[in-house]
């Protein structure tokens, strides 16, 4: 069974302790936490009185202002409550990519990502619930805040083998039904695909007023190109897709592409207030979530 | 369209690198398994064609680029225009328009099209379909615009030495070799060859260094042999292969002698005509006539000595043969002096009157006090050409030559030993009493008695009637002839042991003597059964003397008996070394005298005896010319020759003793040099190839008691000066392809080259052009490669 050491060096968990989650909105739930819900609940605090609409739960009807009244009014709380954290994470053909000089594959870079997120989270006891996906949703953990959660969501992180094209839009649809309650929706992707269905689905995720935050994951030479020989590009995510091209020749217009689509998807996700973080797999979990958390504790 | 440098053109094969280089990036890719596909497809879709042609582009300007320096470095030459734009430049432009058809997207089709008629012009002129550029536009260059290789053949014969009006021929050659040196353009490199005797350059190689070939030309003296006319063109054509620059000239600077063109065979003239004509990068042949004809001219033609040996104080005769070849007439005489050694004073003289177009012959005497070398100088007062108004002649005064008799036969009465006709024929003198000194001494010894100390100080050894010989005699002959270069005569007689003579003096393969005795023919009786010997024309240079009978006709003499001769290895050939020679035939058939060279020395067998038993040859005239003849040629095979033909190496033998030390040999002209003398068998030798110059060689050591003098001498045919007509040198051009200036004076022969240079065209080098072309393309595809690694959208 994996271990959650076998994801997180001591010295990364060291630095990761040293940062509080914040959620910068407030997320319904209990008042057991540190995080202000803006829901209105039914459990230790009162807030106000509304009234009964048909479908309230009648056993929340409160008995005493209709004995006064002859009105029927439901009694609503203030809630404290944990974020409710779900990381997405894509096991897409194309994180199956490992640079010559990179440590991991991305995929690998990805699954450690998440290992440590979910510890942190857990940590904070907020819960937290793990989303593996390609062309379809492959599996869900619904999130959890107790500690043996992580267990299991690290069981299934090692378990994730990459494959399947990347078709985000499709899954981030059949996503929103599924995550009932508002809360953080971390997607660890490399988010490869048609930029405008990609925000259009990441909308649709916004609309349902969850808080996204997308690591994109890139591989060194998918930034800078460096192929110099003569190349048969054959595609990770459709077999007999090949290309044969002198990538010196390409590497300018290839960039000047890359650049493009980061700058389409940057805006993208600027206009849906959805954060975007490029991460290279070559680049320390720690250092990156590091400045990533401290970033959202001041916009928080 | 030739190359200088034609075997460089090879490199051009250098741009299968760039070529392999594509084709082995293709073959051998790298698979990569790529996730950003979506990013790298659509770049992959907008430029996959731009790209290919991009590729097409930088592959044609890569293998462009070693081909253009390849033709660069074998240093084209063109002489016309066409062939260059059609394989060159056109080619070139085309590739230049592909480019601006790849980067300029709004006028491809323009420039594609421009380059697309470019090539179908290329196609249709090499097809010669096309022919708006065909008429061919020749390059120029004019003279002292582009720097030139000259050869000169300057004629340094002594027929030179002619003078015209101010100067002699070889100064105004001289004057008009520097005029043509001073319009060369800077760059230029030049060679000149000595014609005269055989051809030699000034220097090794081409240089160009013009002045100081120039300061190197006014130390040349005009003292050679004739001039071998084709051969020194030969040599040009051999040496222009030398030179750097593309234009070319032969330059032959002459009197135009008549004696060395008439003798010309008309195939060798077309042969070397051909061959001037197939130069890879042609060459110009001018004529250039100096000097003015000057036909008066007396020479001392040769000087003939006898004896062929010179004892001292000795009488020696000199033969001079004089030709005029002039209309001038010496009436009242011709003065010849005779100086010995480097006395001032002429040592005799005499005068004799000669005609017109003449030949005579005047006789001169001299004596040598002290044995040892010198030399003698013969001049005569005639004003004209000053070389062959002197004739030297080396001697070698001996003070004795060393000869044993063997004597098989020794008697005490007078005129009867086998030996006494013998020793009154080789000192005549002595004998007869007289003051006169003979050169020869005999020394007589009974066969018995014959010994390795009776050798001592001997050059000629005689086998007289000798019965047979011990084995340890036997060869100390062999030692003595074969390897110390000794003489040996062996007669014939009766008291000769035959079969001993047979098995082991005439052995097949071991003998000594070329001839088996067959028997004893003829009769003392029988006037019948007697001979005489042949009186004939003699070839062999012992008895040329005999072929003028006022020195005596050996036919006079009867032989009664003789041994029959016969070769003793009938194997033999003609020509093989050893074999043997019939100096002189009895009218019987048989031989009378056989000769042969064994290992240094020589052998003569004769088949009768030098005594009067069977022949009465003694009492003749003859005999006593005969056995000195026969002896000093013997003899002669001691002593090298001292007067040699000019050309021929000089070599001398001395004793194995001075092997290693340094000897000084000073030539006519120039300083001593110094030659380490070598051990050859037992003999040390001292060589000196070097003697083209005609004159008196000193060689010296200070182990030697003096000086030896050697003397080369050419053939004096260059002292008939006539010349050949203008008419007659502008055939001879014609035929050889030449260009020719016949002037009268030395400045107008120069402006007559500078207007001939000035009409001639000369292929013009084009690898400035073609360096511009290859840096330019390699710049181009620097930035090429940059511009196409751009982006494209």
């Amino acid at each position: 069974m994996p271990k959650v050491t076998e994801f997180l060096t001591p010295s990364d968990l060291a630095k990761l302790a040293n940062h509080q989650l914040l959620a910068r909105q407030v997320v319904e739930g209990f008042c057991s936490g540190l995080h202000r819900s803006p829901h209105k609940g039914f459990s230790v605090e009162f807030k106000q009185h509304r009234q009964y609409v048909p479908g309230d739960e009648i056993r929340h009807l409160d008995w005493k202002v209709y004995g006064k009244s002859d009105r029927f009014y439901i009694r609503e709380y203030e809630e404290e409550t944990n974020v409710r954290c779900n990381i997405l994470l894509d096991a897409s053909g194309s994180m199956a990519y490992q640079g010559a000089e990179a440590p991991h594959s991305k995929l690998g870079y990805a699954t450690r990502l998440a290992a440590c997120l979910a510890y942190l989270m857990l940590q904070q006891v907020d819960s937290a619930g793990l989303l593996t996906f390609d062309t379809r949703v492959r599996k869900q953990l619904p999130s959890r805040s107790r500690p043996a959660h992580l267990q299991q969501m690290i069981d299934e992180l090692a378990d994730t083998e990459p494959g399947g094209e990347t078709e985000l839009g499709v899954v981030f649809r059949e996503l929103v039904p599924k995550l009932r309650r508002r809360g953080l929706v971390v997607i660890i992707s490399d988010c490869f695909g048609d930029v405008p269905e990609l925000l259009k689905a990441l909308a649709h995720l916004r609309h349902a007023r969850h808080e996204i935050l997308i690591f994109q994951i890139w591989d060194k030479d998918e930034l800078d190109f460096p192929f110099k020989q003569w190349t048969r590009f054959d595609c990770l995510e459709q077999a007999g897709n090949r290309h044969m091209v002198d990538p010196a020749h390409l590497r300018a217009s290839y960039l000047e592409n890359l650049e493009r689509y980061r700058e389409d998807l940057k805006q993208g996700c600027y206009r849906n207030r959805i954060d975007l973080v490029p991460m290279t797999t070559d680049q320390p979990y720690a250092d990156a979530l590091g400045y990533y958390l401290a970033k959202r504790k001041h916009l928080g | 369209m030739t190359f200088i440098n034609g075997i460089l053109l090879a490199g051009a094969a250098a741009f299968l690198v760039p070529l392999l280089i594509h084709i082995f990036n293709k073959s051998k890719f790298r698979k990569i398994e790529w996730g950003a596909m979506h990013l790298l497809e659509t770049v992959i879709r907008v430029n996959r064609k731009r790209i290919q042609i991009e590729q097409i582009i930088l592959l044609i300007i890569r293998c462009a680029i070693p081909i253009l320096l390849a033709v660069c470095l074998a240093r084209m030459v063109i002489q016309e225009w066409n062939n260059f734009l059609n394989w060159i430049l056109f080619p070139l432009l085309a590739v230049v328009l592909l480019v601006l058809a790849a980067l300029f997207k709004n006028l491809r089709s323009l420039f594609g099209g421009l380059c697309a008629l470019l090539l179908l012009y290329i196609l249709a002129s090499s097809l010669g379909w096309f022919t708006f550029f065909k008429k061919e536009i020749a390059v120029s260059a004019p003279t002292g615009d582009v720097p030139a290789s000259t050869v000169v053949l300057l004629d340094n014969s002594y027929s030179m030495q002619a003078s015209g009006v101010s100067l002699t021929s070889f100064e105004e050659a001289r004057k008009a070799v520097d005029g043509v040196f001073e319009g060369q353009k800077r760059g230029s490199d030049a060679s000149v060859i000595l014609m005269g005797g055989q051809p030699s350059p000034v220097f090794d190689r081409p240089t160009v260094d013009l002045e100081g070939m120039s300061d190197q030309l006014a130390d040349i003296r005009p003292n050679k042999g004739a001039v071998g006319t084709l051969d020194a063109l030969n040599a040009a054509i051999d040496h222009l292969g030398e030179h750097a620059n593309a234009k070319r000239e032969i330059l032959l600077v002459s009197d135009f002698q008549r004696l060395n063109w008439d003798s010309l065979p008309e195939t060798s003239i077309q042969q070397t005509a051909e061959l001037i004509k197939n130069q890879r990068v042609p060459a110009n042949l001018t004529f250039l006539h100096v000097g003015r004809e000057e036909i008066e001219n007396v020479a001392i033609e040769t000087v003939e000595m006898s004896p062929r040996l010179v004892g001292a104080d000795q009488e020696v005769r000199l033969r001079v043969h004089l030709r005029n070849h002039g209309d001038k007439a010496y009436g009242t005489g011709l003065r010849i002096s005779l100086y010995i050694d480097n006395a001032d004073e002429p040592d005799s003289e005499t005068e004799i009157p000669i005609g017109p177009k003449e030949s005579t012959q005047a006789l001169l005497t001299c004596r040598f006090p002290e044995a040892g070398s010198h030399h003698i100088r013969l001049e005569i007062n005639s004003p004209d050409l000053d070389f062959d108004n002197e004739y030297r002649i080396a001697v070698n005064v001996l003070e004795r030559i060393g000869v044993l008799l063997i004597d098989g036969d020794p008697s005490e009465e007078w005129l009867k030993g086998e030996t006494d006709f013998l020793q009154i024929a080789l000192t005549p003198f002595t004998r007869a009493k007289a003051e006169l000194k003979d050169l020869i001494a005999p020394k007589v010894v009974r066969a018995e008695d014959f010994s390795e100390e009776s050798l001592k100080d001997i050059k000629v050894a005689v086998l007289a009637n000798v019965q047979k010989l011990e084995t340890g005699q036997l060869s100390l002959l062999q030692k003595f002839v074969s390897e110390q270069g000794g003489g040996l005569l062996v007669t014939g007689g009766d008291k000769v042991d035959i079969n001993w003579h047979n098995q082991h003096l005439a052995h097949k393969t071991k003998g000594l003597v070329p001839m088996r005795i067959n028997d004893v023919s003829g009769s003392l009786i029988e006037r019948e059964q007697q001979t005489r010997i042949v009186a004939q024309h003699f070839e062999h240079e012992a008895l040329h003397l005999f072929n003028d009978r006022r020195n005596g006709n050996l036919a006079d003499a009867e032989i009664a008996m003789w041994n029959r001769l016969v070769p003793a290895n009938a194997d033999i050939g003609p020509d093989d070394p050893g074999a043997p020679v019939t100096l002189a035939l009895l009218e019987s058939g048989d031989p009378l005298l056989v000769g042969r060279e064994l290992g240094d020395g020589m052998v003569f067998q004769l088949a009768i005896p030098l005594d009067a038993s069977w022949s009465n040859l003694p009492a003749r005239a003859a005999f006593l010319p005969f056995i000195q003849q026969i002896t000093t040629h013997l003899a002669s095979r001691m002593f090298q020759p001292h007067n040699i033909p000019a050309g021929q190496p000089i070599t001398a033998y001395f004793d194995s003793t001075l092997a290693g030390t340094s000897f000084t040999i000073r030539p006519p002209q120039g300083s001593d040099i110094t030659l380490k003398a070598l051990s050859k068998g037992s003999y040390a030798t001292v060589e000196f190839p070097d003697t083209r110059d005609e004159g008196l060689y000193t060689l010296s050591n200070k182990e030697l008691p003096g000086p030896i003098h050697y003397v080369t001498n050419s053939t004096r045919t260059e002292s008939r000066l006539a010349r050949l007509t203008k008419e007659e040198v502008e055939q001879y051009a014609e035929r050889l392809g030449a260009s020719v200036i016949f002037e009268d004076s030395i400045d107008k022969t120069i402006d007559a080259y500078t207007s001939l240079e000035d009409q001639r065209r000369h292929g013009r080098e084009m690898w400035k052009i073609l360096m511009l072309c290859v840096l330019g393309f390699m710049v181009g595809e620097l930035m090429l490669q940059q511009f196409f690694g751009r982006a494209k959208s």
